[in-house]
């Protein structure tokens, strides 16, 4: 089952204060990484979905960092998801949009 | 919203308490597999073919699983899973696909839930996959 595009492949930049800064700080502080992929803001992004059921819901849950030197950080979001609860709030997911 | 899927025994063995899942007693890990889980038969760890225990991937990960009560709801929280690769891909794998959640604590490692990351993957040399779970893991009420 191939992933559903969502957000298409944008600079991080540009996207300044709508990714939420925990992204980004886990891979300023991540010491196991190049120093290139320390600095996401020179990343660029793209978000999918991993489901039809998430496509329809309409919240990506994979974003993709894609580093300058072509190493991707990809982070699955799987917290509050459906089966936490009917009342479960969804967490904020950024989404973009490129005309 | 990562499709959740939980296992059947969990609620078994959560009520003939061989799992505590109520604050930090237990302590909860997260797990990269390669089979589809099998909801309604899988039970412990060893029912699932994880990725190999190589290149930053550990074999399994603490999570900070920690619950709390409010009013008549219990709501878990769980610390993001980071995993980096290093000399190869993580786990020598290309076929990762699933993660699970799991009590260490327990004497069979029983099984709670999985996620279907949809395709499989590969974490190459100095990349990262992160498993984010947000404000909550899950809520019981």
């Amino acid at each position: 089952m191939p992933h559903h595009p969502a957000c298409p492949r944008y600079p991080v930049k540009k996207l300044s204060g709508l990714i939420p800064i925990r992204y980004i700080e886990a891979l300023e502080q991540n010491q196991l990484i190049a120093s290139c992929c320390r600095h996401p803001e020179n990343h660029e992004i793209e978000a999918t979905y991993s489901s039809d059921a998430d496509r329809d819901r309409g919240l990506p849950d994979i974003y993709i960092f894609h580093c300058t030197c072509g190493r991707m950080h990809r982070r699955f979001c799987v917290g509050g998801s459906a089966g936490s609860g009917p009342n479960a709030q969804p967490e904020f997911r950024p989404f973009w949009e490129v005309r | 919203m990562a499709t959740y899927t939980k296992y059947d025994t969990f609620i078994e063995n959560l009520c003939n308490k061989l799992i505590d899942a109520f604050g930090t007693t237990d302590t909860w890990r997260a797990v990269i597999h390669t089979d589809a889980p099998a909801p309604t038969t899988d039970n412990v760890l060893g029912d699932l073919t994880q990725i190999s225990s190589v290149n930053g991937y550990p074999g399994t990960n603490d999570i900070g699983f920690n619950s709390s009560r409010s009013g008549s709801t219990v709501t878990a929280t769980a610390t993001d899973v980071v995993w980096t690769a290093s000399g190869g891909n993580l786990g020598n794998s290309t076929t990762g696909r699933y993660f699970s959640i799991y009590d260490d604590t327990s004497a069979a490692d029983n099984l709670l839930c999985s996620f279907d990351y949809g395709a499989t993957f590969t974490v190459a040399t100095g990349e990262t996959m992160t498993l984010d779970f947000g404000a909550s893991l899950w809520t019981m009420t």
